[in-house]
This record gives structure tokens, sequence and C-alpha cells, in this order.
């Protein structure tokens, strides 16, 4: 005999109806979405081991080598 | 395919680019997986030699399990009935990156990871 679930969702889907979209961007692990979906798992790591850290307001670019800029 | 199968209209789209594992999605689609790595170094002269440390391998963050939502409650799903269409006008996008997903339309489980990095050494004296 099958046991139902303790929890029952019953999804009673209206018309989706949209003018307009405008977006810039969409990015790391998002999503845009327009309609029915079941599960979403977005994950985003972003990690920059701390010898890499530049101390002060602005990151400075190396200066080129002398004969690099006569060539 | 997923239960609820639904038209999708769209009158215009303007998409300029879809770029690193993204995914524009225009009508329905049964699960969806995108992974993006990366490591972006940018070195000068490194100070600290650590042999070959441009692998995935050498860093934890590309190892590290993705974490699980366990609720442990079942939900019985029922879609009540046939589901009208979906009508979009003009959709206007002009950039998707890193595991970007864009769906006009239903769709199955949808799990995406992005992990990065970004090493950046700078070789001047004042700088470590």
């Amino acid at each position: 005999m099958m046991i139902p679930p303790p929890y029952s969702l019953t999804v009673a889907n209206g018309p989706i109806k949209v003018g307009s979209i405008r977006i810039l961007g969409i990015s790391s692990s998002a999503s845009m979405l327009l309609g029915d979906t079941e599960s979403i798992r977005l994950y985003s790591f972003f990690d920059t081991p701390p010898e890499s850290v530049i101390v002060g307001p602005l990151a400075p670019l190396p200066s080129l080598p002398e004969e690099d800029t006569n060539a | 395919m997923p239960k609820g199968q639904r038209t999708t209209r769209i009158v215009s789209i303007a998409l300029n680019t879809v770029g690193s594992s993204s995914v524009a999605q225009f009508g329905d689609n049964n699960a969806t997986n995108l992974k993006s790595r990366a490591i972006a170094v940018q070195r000068a002269v490194a100070n600290n030699d650590e042999g070959d440390d441009v692998r995935f391998a050498s860093y934890g963050l590309f190892t590290r399990p993705l974490l699980q939502l366990h609720t442990g409650i079942t939900v019985g799903t029922r879609i009540d009935r046939p589901s009208p269409d979906i009508e979009i006008g003009c959709i206007d996008v002009t950039a998707l990156s890193s595991s970007a997903l864009l769906r006009a339309g239903c769709g199955g489980p949808l799990t995406a990871q992005t992990r990065v990095l970004h090493i950046r050494h700078f070789n001047n004296p004042g700088i470590r």
C-alpha cells in the first residue's frame, strides 16, 4: 500500500505575459527564469589567496623596463 | 519532460554576449547543469616559487564539495491543469557570463557552479 507523502503541493499555473525586459548582465551562477522550474541550486566561489592582496587604494601596474620603451 | 509543458511565444530578442558556460534557452528543457572554473593568474615575478601552482588540483577551492539542502521532508507535487502559454514582448540582455542561465519556458532541476581564484602578484619592493 503506497503511503502518500506528508506534504503535497498543488501547482495552479496562471498565464505569464511579460511586456519587455532589459537586463545589463547575468553573471556568476545567476539565472533569469520566465516559466516553471522544479529545483534550483546555484553556487559561486571566489577566493584570492592572501599573498596576492595589494596594500593601497589602487592596484599599480608594474612599470615597463627602459629598453622596451625605445624598441 | 517536466510535468508542466508550456508553449513560449517571444516577439523579439536582443542578446549581445553569451560566454563561459552560460545558456540562453527559449522553450522547455529537462535539466540544466552549468559548471565554470577559472584561475586567472596575472603575475610579474613571484617571490615564492611554489612550483607548478597554476593547476586546479593545487587549490582546495576547486575540490570543495557543494553543500546540499536536506530538509528530510518529501513533498508530493501535482500540476493542477494544463498550463497556459508564456507570452513575452521583447527581451534585451547585454551579457550572460560564468554559468548564467536565461530561460523563457519551463525546466527541470537547475544546478550551476562558478569557482574563480584570481591570483595577482606584483614584484615591487613596496608590495608583497
